[in-house]
């Protein structure tokens, strides 16, 4: 095989692999999958090459779906990940709105503590007290939107009901 | 053979893999092959390659891993026990469904029935 088709072999196994971990396979089957593709396509490719062994294997997402049905668990891991970078997407985003709230109270030049909440931060609060050549101060409190955020993605990505539904 | 209807494929899957690897065992490209030269063109490997796994996993069929020169180890699958079971239940209600057709089919359709009196009168 041409060095090409190494990679191109190498880059399907890699989004293979992707999509049955992202699809809830444990790392086992998932190496067992992948070697069984990885033989399939070599001999594919000795007998008419790799693009059309590619092509003839269609989408790996729709590959790693079909071949995951049945052995699908929670995965923690995946679902602890996509939670955090969800929360701290949604608290950067309460971050920003605060600098823009801030920004506009001392444009308006009130001259004493203003404090609000943040739509869509439910239970948040932000208290911008701006003195003038004293300083400013602000302070923030997110409330519980970036940890329901997290909450929802953890569930959504982890499939945690499968881990019920097994025991 | 004519391009097969991808839905009526997917029904009758099970039963071709299972007789297939009941006669000889193979792995997965190599039963592609076997099932293209039989007529079914149109067949993916991505159809077959995800039936193979689910087969496995129901225990119809059996794997053993087998070194290749051309890289990683082949997986050949045959056709187990229960799997013979699976097969001869499939073939029984695939028998049943071909004769239920078959009558439908045979049976004169209603718009044929008018046009042939439709004839006789002209005549």
């Amino acid at each position: 095989m041409r060095v090409t088709d190494n990679v191109r072999l190498w880059w399907a196994q890699f989004r293979y692999d992707f999509w049955l971990d992202i699809y809830g396979v444990g790392r086992r089957d998932r190496r067992d999958l992948r070697r069984e593709l990885a033989g399939n396509l070599r001999a594919a490719a000795a007998d008419v090459g790799m693009g059309q062994a590619l092509l003839g294997v269609g989408g790996l997402r729709r590959l790693a779906h079909e071949s995951s049905r049945e052995i699908r668990r929670t995965s923690w891991s995946a679902g602890i990940s996509a939670g955090l970078v969800a929360a701290a997407l949604s608290l950067l985003a309460f971050f920003f709105l605060s600098l823009y709230y801030a920004e506009g109270v001392i444009d308006s030049g009130v001259g004493r503590p203003v404090s609000s909440w943040l739509f869509p931060f439910v239970g948040s609060s932000v208290e911008v007290n701006d003195q003038g050549r004293a300083g400013l101060e602000v302070s923030v409190s997110p409330g519980v939107l970036p940890l329901l955020v997290g909450l929802a993605a953890f569930v959504a990505v982890a499939r945690p009901w499968r881990a019920l539904r097994r025991s | 053979m004519a391009e097969n209807d991808p839905q009526l494929l997917k029904g009758v899957l099970t039963m071709v893999l299972l007789t297939l690897l009941a006669e000889e065992e193979g792995y997965g490209y190599a039963v592609v092959v076997r099932l293209h030269e039989l007529g079914f063109a149109g067949l993916a490997e991505g159809t077959v390659y995800p039936a193979l796994t689910r087969l496995e996993r129901q225990g119809f069929l059996a794997a053993r891993l087998e070194r290749s020169s051309s890289g990683p180890a082949r997986k050949y699958y045959r056709t187990t026990a229960p799997g013979l079971d699976e097969l001869a239940r499939s073939r029984r209600s695939w028998e049943e469904l071909v004769a239920a057709v078959g009558q439908v089919l045979e049976s004169p359709a209603p718009g044929n029935e008018r046009d042939t009196s439709k004839t006789k009168k002209e005549a």
